[in-house]
C-alpha cells in the first residue's frame, strides 16, 4: 500500500493546493451566482455546466479536506494521551491509516488536474512499416511487431493481426494489428515515430554492421459513430479475377480496399479468406486513421496554448534506438539505456521506456500547470 | 425489336471492358523472375502460384494450408511432427497445383458472414451470389422501417446446391430491426447429395441454436413436366404434398453456362473439379438433331426445354439461347405460387437482358431491374444505369458484371422500401 501512493513532493503540493482552493473559490463563486435572484437564463446555465465540470474534483477535495481535519484531530490527541497507553496506540494506528488515506486523495486530485487524453482508455491499432534499408528493415519491423505481439500476451491484452504485407524474404513491409485492454492506448501511445536497428543483417555477407529503420504508428481505435462516417463516402473495392464472374470463376482473393472519399484515405485488406472478415478489419483500421486525423487537428489548434513536451507526435520523430552489437535499447526522449536487448525484444522489458515516459509526462503536465 | 439481339450482343462486348483493379486477366504469364522469387521463399509457394496466378494470393493460400495443415492432427495421438505435417502440406499443396479448388481441400467457404461446408460434387457457392442476397435483404430490411411484409416471410430458392441462400437470407433476416418473425424457406435441388450438403449446412450454422429455423430443403427438378416416371418429382408436386402453394418471395441461381462458353469463359479448376449438373443447363436433344428434320417426336423430344433456341419462327422469342433454360421455367413457377418478388442470378448482362425480355412478356411484374455484381456500390465510369430491350428502358444497378435479375410486383413495392408505384 505505501509503495502505491509515494508521498508527493511538498513543493508539488504546494502547488496543488493553490489550485486547490483556486477551485473552492471558483466554485464558492459560481454558487453564489446560480443563488442569486437577478441571473440570466444563460449565466445560470453556464454557471452549472462549469460547475458539474468541477464536481468531481470538488467531491475529492472535500474528502480531502474532512481527512486533513482528522488528521488534525488525531495528531492532537496523540499529544494529550502520551501516559494512556491503549489510547496512544489506537490514535497511532489511526493516524496511519488516516495520512495514507491523505496521500491517496491527494494523488487522485493530482489525477484529475491533470489534462486528460480522452483517448487514454480506449484500444489501439498498431502500424508497423519499413522504412529505410530494404529488406533488413522489413526483417527488422517483423522482429518489432512480434516484440508488440508478446509484450500484449505478458500484458494480458488481446491482439490480433490485421494484415500483414510480407517482403521478399518473409520479413514484413507492412503489419497492423488490433490490440485491445484497459487503458491500452494510454500506454501504448508514445510507441509512435521511428524505431532505428543496428545490427549485422542476415543478407550482409561481409560483418558490416547496417542501419536501419522501421516505423511505429499508434492509433487509438474508433467506431464509425465517432467519426461519422457515411456510407456514400466510402468506396469499396473488391478483387476481380477479370472474367465473366459468378460460376464462371473460383477465386481465393477476398481482398478488400476501403477508400475514404473525402479524405483519399485508402485502406487494403487481404488476410482473411472472408471477404467480410476483410472488410470489417479495413473499416476498423480507416476508422482509427479518421479519428487520430481528428484528434492531430485539434491538437495542433490546441497545442498553440499548451506546449507539449514528449515528443512532437510527429511520427518522423526517431524515438529509440536497437543496436545489437552493444546489446542495448536507447530511447532518445526519455535518455534510458537498457541493457538486456533480448528481454526487450521478447516484450520483457518495454515497460521500463513506458513508465518513464508516461512519468515524464504526467511531470511535464504538473510543470505547466503550476504556470496556469 | 428485330435489332434487339444486337443491342445485346454489343453490351456483351462491352463488359468484358474491365473497369478496375485489373490486376490480372485470366491467365497472366508467370516470369521466370516470379518462380524464381516464389521459390527462394518457399518452394511450395511454385505450386500455388499456378492456380493462383501472383505472389500475394500464393502465400495466402499457403498461410491458410498450412493453418489447416497444423490444426488437423491426422492422427488423434495429438501433435504430429513437423516433418509429418510438411509432407501432407506438399500433397495438399500438389492437389491445388493441379486446380483442386482450395474450398474442397479445406472443406468451407465463406459466404457473407457465415462459413459453409464445400464438398466435391455440390457448387462452392460465389461472393457475387452472396452480394445480391445481401442487397434484396437489405432494401427488406428499409422496407420494414415503414412497412410490414408478410409474416413469416416465405421464400423458395430454386436450384439451392449448398443451401448458401437460404441460410444466409435467414441470417440477414434475423438482423432487420425492428426484428420480424423468422422467415419460412425452402431449398429445391436435384440433386441428393446438394439436398445432404445443405442440411449439413444447415446443422452447421444453427445446430446450437435453442429454436431451429424455419428452413427445409427438398430434392424436385426445376425442368420436369412430370410425364416420365424415372424423372425426380416437380418442384409443383413437392410443394402440393407439403401444402405449401403461395410463397412471397422466389430465389434462384440456376445452371447457366452454355455448352460452349465452357470451354471459353470458365476457368479450368471450376471446369474439371466442378459438377457440370450445377453450371451447364441439360442440352435440348433437339438441338443435336439436322435443324430441317427436327420434328416433334415422342420418345425424343426433350420436355426439359419449351422453345427450340435459335429457332426462328416465333417471333417472341427469337434471342433466347439454351443457357436461358432454366429462367422460362423458374419464372412459371413463381408465377405458379404467387411471388410477389424475384431474384434470378444470371451470367452477364447479355443474359440479363434477355431474362428481363421473359419477364415483359408475362406482364406480371410491375417493376424489372437489373443489378450487377456489387449492387451497392456505384457504378464504374462507363457502366450504363439504363439499358432498353424491346423499346423499353431498364434500370441497371452497381458495379461490375451483370449479375441478376429483380423484379417485383405493385404490393411488393413497399416491402423493398419502394414507395413510387411503378407502372
Ligand atoms: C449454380 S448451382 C447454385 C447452387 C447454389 N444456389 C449457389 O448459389 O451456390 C445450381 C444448382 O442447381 C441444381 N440443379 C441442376 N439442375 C436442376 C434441376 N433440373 N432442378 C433443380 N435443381 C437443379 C444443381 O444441382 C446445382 O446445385
Amino acid at each position: 500500500m505505501a509503495d502505491e501512493y509515494p508521498p508527493l513532493s511538498t513543493d508539488l503540493i504546494k502547488i496543488m493546493e493553490q489550485r486547490l482552493s483556486a477551485i473552492e473559490h471558483r466554485s464558492n463563486y459560481l454558487q453564489d451566482l446560480i443563488n442569486q435572484p437577478t441571473a440570466t437564463a444563460t449565466e445560470y446555465s453556464t454557471a452549472n455546466k462549469e460547475l458539474r465540470r468541477l464536481e468531481s474534483s470538488l467531491d475529492l477535495i472535500k474528502q480531502l479536506r474532512a481527512k486533513q481535519k482528522e488528521i488534525d484531530g488525531l495528531s492532537s490527541l496523540l499529544n494529550d494521551c502520551q501516559e494512556d497507553k491503549d489510547m496512544h496506540d489506537m490514535a497511532a494506528g489511526e493516524l496511519m491509516e488516516a495520512v495514507e488515506e491523505e496521500k491517496r486523495l491527494q494523488h487522485l486530485l493530482l489525477k484529475s488536474l491533470l489534462p486528460k487524453d480522452d483517448a487514454d482508455d480506449r484500444d489501439c491499432i498498431l502500424e508497423v512499416r519499413a522504412g529505410t534499408g530494404g529488406e533488413e528493415a522489413s526483417l527488422f519491423a517483423m522482429d518489432i511487431f512480434k516484440m508488440y505481439e508478446k509484450h500484449s500476451q505478458k500484458k494480458g491484452w488481446k491482439f490480433d493481426i490485421v494484415d500483414i504485407m510480407e517482403s521478399d524474404l518473409k520479413g514484413y513491409k507492412e503489419a497492423s494489428g488490433a490490440i485491445s485492454g484497459s487503458g491500452v492506448y494510454g500506454k501504448l501511445k508514445y510507441e509512435s515515430g521511428i524505431h532505428r536497428v543496428q545490427r549485422v543483417p542476415v543478407t550482409e555477407k561481409s560483418g558490416r554492421v547496417h542501419t536501419s529503420a522501421v516505423s511505429v504508428a499508434i492509433l487509438p481505435q474508433a467506431d464509425q459513430v465517432d467519426v461519422q462516417l457515411r456510407n456514400e463516402d466510402l468506396r469499396i473495392d473488391t478483387y476481380r479475377s477479370g472474367g465473366s464472374g459468378g460460376q464462371h470463376a473460383n477465386t481465393t482473393n477476398s481482398a478488400v480496399r476501403i477508400t475514404h472519399i473525402p479524405t483519399g484515405m485508402t485502406v487494403s485488406i487481404q488476410d482473411e479468406r472472408s471477404q467480410h472478415m476483410n472488410k470489417a478489419k479495413a473499416l476498423k483500421v480507416l476508422c482509427a486513421k479518421l479519428y487520430e486525423m481528428e484528434r492531430s487537428r485539434l491538437h495542433t489548434s490546441r497545442s498553440k496554448l499548451r506546449s507539449e513536451q514528449i515528443g512532437s507526435g510527429d511520427r518522423s520523430e526517431r524515438i529509440r534506438t536497437y543496436n545489437f552489437p552493444q546489446g542495448r535499447v536507447t530511447d532518445h526522449r526519455v535518455g534510458i539505456t537498457h541493457h538486456s536487448i533480448d528481454d526487450v525484444m521478447q516484450g520483457e522489458s518495454l515497460d521500463i521506456f513506458i513508465d518513464a515516459l508516461l512519468l515524464r509526462q504526467e511531470m511535464d503536465a504538473i510543470a505547466s500547470f503550476g504556470s496556469m | 425489336m428485330g435489332n434487339s439481339r444486337d443491342v445485346i450482343s454489343s453490351l456483351t462486348r462491352r463488359e468484358t471492358a474491365l473497369p478496375y483493379q485489373q490486376t490480372r486477366c485470366l491467365m497472366p504469364r508467370l516470369s521466370t523472375k516470379l518462380l524464381r522469387q516464389a521459390r527462394q521463399v518457399d518452394p511450395f509457394l511454385v505450386l500455388l502460384l499456378r492456380p493462383c496466378r501472383e505472389l500475394t494470393s500464393a502465400r495466402n493460400e499457403l498461410r491458410w494450408l498450412t493453418e489447416f495443415v497444423s490444426q488437423r492432427p491426422p492422427s488423434p495421438a495429438g501433435k504430429s511432427k513437423p516433418t509429418e505435417l510438411r509432407k501432407r502440406l506438399r500433397k495438399l499443396c500438389e492437389e491445388r497445383g493441379r486446380g483442386k479448388p482450395l474450398q474442397y481441400i479445406l472443406g468451407t467457404e465463406h459466404f457473407g458472414e457465415l462459413e459453409l461446408i464445400c464438398e466435391p460434387g455440390v457448387l462452392i457457392p460465389r461472393r457475387e451470389t452472396a452480394a445480391s442476397v445481401t442487397h434484396l435483404v437489405s432494401l427488406l430490411a428499409r422496407g420494414a422501417q415503414t412497412h410490414r411484409h408478410p409474416e413469416p416471410l416465405r421464400v423458395l430458392d430454386l436450384c439451392t446446391g449448398s443451401g448458401c441462400i437460404p441460410l444466409l437470407f435467414h441470417h440477414l433476416h434475423r438482423q432487420i430491426s425492428p426484428p420480424r418473425p423468422c422467415p419460412n424457406i425452402l431449398g429445391i435441388d436435384i440433386s441428393g447429395r446438394a439436398c445432404d450438403l445443405a442440411f449439413k449446412n444447415l446443422r452447421r450454422t444453427h445446430g446450437h441454436a435453442e429454436s431451429r429455423p424455419d428452413i427445409d430443403f427438398a430434392i424436385a427438378d426445376v425442368l420436369a413436366r412430370g410425364f416420365l416416371p424415372w424423372e425426380a418429382p416437380r418442384v409443383s408436386d413437392v410443394l402440393k404434398t407439403r401444402k405449401k402453394l403461395t410463397w412471397d418471395i422466389v430465389i434462384a441461381n440456376p445452371p447457366y453456362i452454355s455448352p460452349s462458353s465452357l470451354f471459353v469463359n470458365v476457368e479450368r479448376s471450376v471446369r474439371v473439379f466442378e459438377p457440370k449438373l450445377a453450371l451447364v443447363p441439360p442440352m435440348p436433344i433437339t438441338q443435336m438433331r439436322p435443324l430441317r428434320t427436327r420434328k416433334p417426336d415422342p420418345l425424343f423430344f426433350d420436355f426439359s426445354v419449351k422453345l427450340a433456341p435459335r429457332q426462328r419462327t416465333s417471333p417472341k422469342h427469337d434471342f433466347y439461347e439454351v443457357e436461358d433454360t432454366f429462367y422460362h421455367r423458374i419464372i412459371g413457377t413463381a408465377m405458379e405460387v404467387h411471388a410477389a418478388v424475384m431474384l434470378m442470378e444470371v451470367s452477364s448482362l447479355g443474359q440479363a437482358l434477355r431474362v428481363v425480355d421473359m419477364l415483359w412478356r408475362r406482364r406480371r411484374w410491375n417493376r424489372v431491374e437489373v443489378w450487377r455484381d456489387e449492387p451497392d456500390q456505384l457504378p464504374d465510369e462507363g457502366e450504363a444505369e439504363l439499358e432498353t430491350v424491346n423499346g423499353r428502358t431498364v434500370p441497371i444497378r452497381g458495379r461490375g458484371n451483370g449479375r441478376s435479375v429483380v423484379c417485383w410486383t405493385n404490393e411488393a413495392g413497399p416491402w423493398l422500401g419502394q414507395t413510387d408505384v411503378a407502372a
